[in-house]
């Protein structure tokens, strides 16, 4: 047989090929081959559930997911890690969009979450929420959005904004760490912990949101709020702590990129005081990467000068929810109701605390880890963290909310930067939010 | 009488291929090797091109779907001229091009000229001096965030023994974030410009050179009534694919500085990224997509027709 080929026959080859290179990035993603048959009826049905969360899978998501095997058999979880930042988030949308195969999927910013609820992006959830007993609770508007009256995603996170004080610090500058205090009172400790080496604080404590709540940029018509007073309140006070030291140096924040990197300032001593969330304690915990020796007590989030009653500028938050796509409806929803349940606790290792959560010691033990005695005062954590009066909000308006949040950090640079006033911030915030609003209107 | 012959003429080898046919088999042929490339750019360019267009006269957020897509004619062009933060950001893209451009040239070009001489490891610094060009963009971003560091940078540090106490605060500050980022994007195209003018010189008509010596024309007279005008097809292919580039330099915004501080590196291309990308008004970054494909088609066609009469005939 011979083993030359036409020049035709070549061609033909050569043309096939190339087609089918061209063909395969249009195919790509149009159908999953790892999609299973649904089960039969029933909750607990078998298949499938693709899972897109924006959680490393080794902080959590795979213990759970290995828990949830042992637990329900026949359902089989596959996690894909998403970037959590604009790009990751646009991948996760056309993802939904392409049909590809996504079951359950996590929701990280309010105004993404109305984009994916009002896009139709995801299963209607409120008689499945409304009727099932360990749930209830997340159904009601206190921790849930709604959309057109419905709920399409439950959070799975209550990230409590809380103080972290280095307490070797604070005790050599005579700082007493409070069981509650003032904005004002912040920034007097905050500047007893700044010296030449150290400075207080990386940031200034929030009193607009803390007075106005979670939609303190808006009105109740929905218009631009910036000229409210809390809000110059907030920037004289941020204007303040630049100038005095009190607060880590805006040129340093931004020659070095530390605004992602918050915990290397508090682990490496060069701030004393650390307004955050739960979620950083994984940092904290990880003592081969952040070695120190000192140990980290707690105080509630500052309260606005004056106020009684404030907001806690936390939210509820890490919302999950059924992809309206899904073809396994009822597997996708016993996972999701594993995860806001009696999986919840895997994800501590994360930093990620269960709004559902009841159990505080040990909800206290898994987030402080093991070494909670050497590295913690636990007794404040706990006091803290748990505190029946920290009130958390759910943000209910999002025309322009992304622009704002632009126009908001670049203001804010330059006011700590002094380049502009408070009263320039005040109303160049105004000015930017009420053209960001129009530009959604 | 005398005989005559009839000399044979030589007949045409006949031949089974009629030419015409033969032309045609070629095109064929040409058109299938074509076919692939052909299909690649008609789906991930010609396709896109057009789809961006349309886009433009929509109001659209991606998330919605193809459902979710409202056309509204002009009024994205008519939201863009009102839009005082598109405006500056033109103003600071043609800034960043009328400096980043001429400098980048000119550096490239003074830089081909001595690289053109027989100067000791030459073939080694044409390496070292392209190397900016092929280096992956984060990390030469990582190295300047470095040398910019207002308080322990070697820039400052350099001006320090100078006598400048209090150097500029470069990424850190809105007047000097600008600058900053020109002094990369020189710094990163000179070393493709000398390689693109090195391999033009390569073909400059010596004999002329030559004659000019022999006439007693020094080296400025030299260059610039031979070298420059020798090189201009170049120069102008140079400055036409930096305007085009810079245009759309977004990579080194993206990474150092977001827009910032303040809205003071806020180009037009990063400016639409955040209209797409981070605000989710698709139909508005295609807009302003739509609007600087225009405007450098613009600065493109002046820059043609001022070279034109200006090259060595």
């Amino acid at each position: 047989m011979s083993l030359t080929t036409s020049r035709r026959r070549f061609l033909a080859g050569a043309a096939a090929t190339a087609s089918t290179a061209v063909g395969i990035p249009l195919l790509a993603g149009c159908s999953s081959d790892d999609k299973q048959p649904t089960g039969g009826g029933g909750e607990a049905a078998a298949g499938l559930v693709n899972v897109w969360g924006g959680v490393p899978a080794e902080s959590g998501p795979q213990d759970l997911i290995d828990a949830f095997h042992k637990a329900y058999p026949t359902i089989t979880a596959k996690y894909t890690q998403f970037v959590n930042d604009p790009n990751g988030n646009l991948k996760l949308d056309t993802a939904l969009q392409g049909g590809a195969g996504i079951d359950v999927f996590f929701t990280y910013s309010f105004p993404n979450l109305a984009k994916r609820a009002n896009a139709n992006q995801m299963a209607d959830l409120t008689e499945k929420v409304s009727s099932d007993a360990d749930l209830k609770k997340l159904a009601s508007k206190t921790y849930t959005p709604r959309y057109d009256g419905k709920v399409y995603a439950l959070p799975t996170v209550a990230e409590t904004s809380i103080t972290f004080v280095n307490k070797d610090m604070a005790a050599a500058a005579g700082v007493t760490v409070p069981d509650s205090w003032t904005v004002d009172e912040f920034h007097q400790a905050a500047r007893k912990l700044t010296n030449g080496k150290t400075h207080g604080s990386f940031s200034n404590p929030s009193v607009a949101v803390a007075t106005l709540g979670p939609d303190a940029g808006y009105t109740s018509s929905g218009q631009a709020n910036f000229t409210a007073g809390p809000w110059l309140t907030e920037a004289k006070l941020a204007s303040a702590m630049a100038k005095d030291g009190s607060s880590y140096p805006e040129q340093q924040v931004l020659s070095q990129q530390l605004t992602a990197y918050q915990q290397n300032l508090f682990l490496t001593e060069k701030i004393g005081l650390w307004i955050s969330g739960t979620y950083n304690l994984r940092f904290i915990n990880d003592l081969s990467q952040y070695p120190h020796k000192f140990v980290t007590t707690f105080a509630p989030q500052p309260k606005p000068t004056g106020a009684d009653k404030y907001w806690n500028t936390g939210n509820y938050d890490n919302f999950i929810s059924v992809a309206k796509s899904s073809e396994n409806q009822d597997a996708a929803w016993t996972f999701v109701k594993y995860w806001l349940t009696t999986g919840a606790k895997y994800m501590y290792k994360a930093g990620k605390l269960s709004p559902l959560e009841t159990d505080t010691t040990q909800a206290t033990e898994l987030l402080l880890g093991e070494q909670r005695d050497k590295l913690y005062d636990v007794d404040a954590f706990t006091r803290v963290t748990f505190d029946p009066a920290n009130r958390l909000g759910v943000p209910k308006q999002f025309a322009g909310a992304p622009e704002i949040a632009t126009a908001q950090t670049s203001q804010t640079e330059q006011l700590l930067l002094g380049k502009i006033s408070p009263q320039q911030w005040v109303s160049n915030m105004q000015k930017a939010a009420t053209s960001a609003i129009a530009k959604d209107s | 009488m005398v005989a005559t012959t009839v000399p044979e003429t030589p007949t045409a080898v006949p031949t089974t291929l009629n030419p015409r046919r033969g032309r045609s088999r070629e095109g064929r042929l040409a058109l299938a090797f074509l076919t692939p490339n052909l299909l690649g750019v008609l789906a991930f360019t010609v396709v896109p091109l057009v789809a961006g267009i349309l886009v433009a006269f929509t109001k659209w957020n991606v998330v919605s779907g193809i459902g979710g897509i409202q056309w509204i004619g002009l009024q994205n062009f008519h939201n863009l001229i009102f839009d005082a933060t598109f405006r500056k950001s033109l103003l600071l893209t043609a800034f960043f091009i009328v400096v980043t451009v001429p400098a980048t040239v000119l550096i490239g070009l003074g830089l081909a000229t001595v690289l053109n001489k027989p100067i000791p490891g030459r073939a080694a610094l044409r390496a070292i001096f392209f190397l900016p060009y092929i280096v992956n963009i984060i990390a030469v971003g990582t190295v300047w965030l470095i040398l910019f560091n207002p308080g322990g940078g070697i820039l400052n540090t350099v001006l320090r023994w100078f006598g400048i106490a209090n150097g500029p605060g470069w990424l850190t500050s809105s007047t000097w974030a600008l600058p900053a980022l020109m002094i990369i994007a020189v710094w990163s195209g000179v070393g493709y410009v000398a390689v693109i003018y090195l391999a033009a010189m390569q073909d400059l008509p010596m004999n002329l050179y030559e004659a000019a010596e022999i006439d007693g024309a020094g080296a400025w007279q030299r260059f610039r009534t031979i070298t420059w005008p020798s090189l201009m097809p170049t120069t102008v292919f140079l400055v036409i694919t930096s305007m085009i580039s810079t245009s759309q330099g977004f990579g080194m915004i993206a990474f150092l500085t977001q827009g910032g501080p303040g809205t003071s590196t806020t180009t037009a291309s990063y400016y639409m990224y955040q209209n797409g990308f981070l605000y989710y008004r698709f139909g508005y970054a295609a807009a302003i997509g739509i609007f600087m494909f225009v405007l450098v088609l613009l600065l493109t066609m002046v820059s043609w027709r001022l070279q034109r009469g200006r090259g060595l005939d």
